[in-house]
């Protein structure tokens, strides 16, 4: 099936070894997309990581990928953006499936068809950045990571992979990594994806990125102008995240505590650049952080009831380097700080955010900090999109027939 | 008048669109080897397109033993004729930038997509522009 690649990487960690499993045709049609394809590989307590058949296309922000960790009800599974599932597609394999446990800490180089399983003991003890920086800087080029923190490492329940320095995988997938011994991944490829219809799938793809880079939740969320993007958010007529809608709310106008927006990045085949370095420029937590999107920083303030914006993104940076997931680890500070009858205090949130590095237990966000879209009026677009490894924010812009259109043209016919 | 890339990698959001777009557009798949456009990254916030820059005065046009590269006038794009072209590398060699490289049995080089380049069309953040320019202002 064209925009797949016919291949997955199966890992063994005990015995060190790669090898690779040829997926007939005949299964990637009747499995289509990440989430089915992903539960046909996977086996008990095997991590599988799977793309769909946009990720690596050119395409608005088609970029997803899926982690799965494990069978069962509460097992970790959910999707993630940046740069490690494109990569992956681009070394020639699907998905991978990791399965035993290492001796020791190990982690994992992918450059096309050369698979290495390198030491990481050195990497205890390091945050994200450091081993990100520590394990992709011995590729000449730019590579997709994903790698867990100290949280996986000292048994937090919501510790998450972290995918590129920035992007948190499922609750839960920091500890099944752990638990392998696993400490990182990375990928850089230099092969080739094909798409069906060629020269169909670039006109669907160009009015795709252009549709989705012109809407008003892309301008919001991209805009590196804070005035821009609340003229944008106010405009939308469906707020969509509340946490985006709570943060950038505070951004630039509020006199107090200004933050204003450094520099914008984006994931692979990005059309909107929401990822963004922001600098607090006064107060106790003044310096230059950087969130993916600013609802991820907002569900601090959803949970912790917190409106100092420097301690809000302080205190997502905090999950970050330490490998949380923000929803949950936002959800678990708001807990502690209800039970000491300190809601609204920074320092109590940041304290809180410390302590769940290593105490951390699984906690159920609030319906108003929880990831997602309050008003999707394309909710069938919206999974088709994601299912194929297309980022939400650029689906939520398309209409189902679009996005039908698209995966056809990069899928070929029945 | 005539019209030139302009790079300005502090808004470069570091995305490769510019890179998918000129290998698809040139070769109707996705490779980074296909991509006369590479993304080099700086440090963990910096990044940078580079691609030809047509120099005024192109080594590789000197040094190419068949003649294969020449200056189109209309667009100003140092361009490859493929027939011509032997794949010698001498072209890849005298490049002081490495923009020119080869892959896939073929040397692969920025044409300016005949005078529109699409990586400057499809830059989400504005970091690749192609700018006319009047002499006088040169």
């Amino acid at each position: 099936m064209y925009g797949m690649q016919g291949k997955l990487l199966v890992v063994d960690l005990a015995a060190k070894t790669a090898e690779v499993r040829a997926v007939r045709e005949a299964t990637l049609k009747k499995y289509k997309g990440i989430d089915a394809l992903a539960e046909k590989f996977l086996k008990n307590d095997d991590i599988v990581i799977m793309t769909g058949s946009l990720t690596g296309l050119l395409g608005p922000c088609t970029n997803r990928y899926g982690i799965y960790c494990g069978k069962g009800k509460n097992a970790p599974k959910g999707s993630l953006a940046g740069f490690f599932g494109a990569e992956l597609k681009l070394c020639g394999y699907d998905g991978m499936m990791i399965r035993g446990k290492a001796k020791s800490p190990v982690y994992i180089t992918i450059q096309d068809a050369v698979i290495k399983f390198r030491s990481a003991s050195a990497l205890a003890g390091k945050n994200v950045d450091a081993i990100t920086a520590a394990i992709a800087g011995k590729f000449p080029v730019k590579a997709g990571v994903l790698v867990i923190g100290p949280a996986a490492e000292k048994g937090c329940g919501f510790a998450a992979v972290i995918g590129d320095r920035l992007y948190s995988g499922p609750a839960g997938s920091g500890a099944a990594f752990a638990a392998k011994n696993l400490v990182g991944i990375v990928a850089n490829g230099s092969g080739v994806i094909e798409t069906a219809e060629p020269a169909k799938y670039w006109d669907l793809a160009m009015a795709a990125r252009k549709k989705a880079a012109q809407s008003k939740f892309a301008i919001a969320l991209g805009s590196a102008d804070a005035k821009v993007s609340r003229a944008a958010a106010e405009n939308l007529q469906a707020r969509p995240l509340a946490g985006y809608r709570n943060l950038e709310r505070r951004l630039d106008w509020d006199k107090e505590e200004p933050v204003s927006v450094v520099r914008r990045r984006g994931c692979y085949s990005c059309a909107i650049g929401c990822r963004k370095q922001y600098k607090i420029e006064i107060g106790k937590y003044k310096g230059v952080v950087e969130s993916p999107a600013p609802e991820f920083a907002g569900v601090f303030e959803d949970e912790c009831l917190v409106k100092d914006t420097g301690a809000l993104l302080r205190a997502y940076e905090l999950c970050r380097k330490n490998g949380m997931d923000p929803a949950e680890c936002a959800a678990f500070a708001g807990k502690a700080l209800r039970k000491a009858r300190c809601t609204g205090n920074a320092k109590a949130m940041l304290d809180a955010v410390k302590d769940a590095v290593s105490g951390g237990k699984r906690t159920k966000p609030s319906a108003a900090s929880g990831y997602g879209f309050a008003a999707v009026r394309n909710q069938e677009a919206l999974d088709l999109a994601m299912d194929r490894g297309m980022c939400p924010f650029a689906a939520v812009s398309l209409n189902a027939s679009e996005l039908k259109a698209l995966t056809a043209a990069a899928e070929g016919k029945e | 008048m005539y019209r030139k890339i302009v790079i300005r990698p502090e808004s470069c959001i570091g995305c490769r669109s510019c890179a998918l777009v000129c290998s698809y557009g040139h070769f109707k798949a996705i490779s980074p080897k296909l991509a006369s456009v590479k993304v080099y990254s700086m440090d963990d916030f910096t990044e940078m397109p580079l691609m030809c820059m047509h120099c005024d005065d192109p080594e590789c046009v000197k040094v190419c033993p068949t003649g294969a590269l020449a200056r189109n006038e209309k667009t100003g794009a140092v361009e490859i004729d493929h027939d011509k072209c032997i794949h010698c590398g001498k072209c890849v060699a005298a490049c002081k930038l490495g923009n020119i490289h080869k892959a896939f049995g073929l040397t692969i080089k920025c044409d300016l997509c005949g005078g529109f380049p699409k990586c400057a069309a499809v830059c989400p953040a504005g970091a690749i522009d192609f700018i006319e320019v009047k002499e006088e202002e040169e």
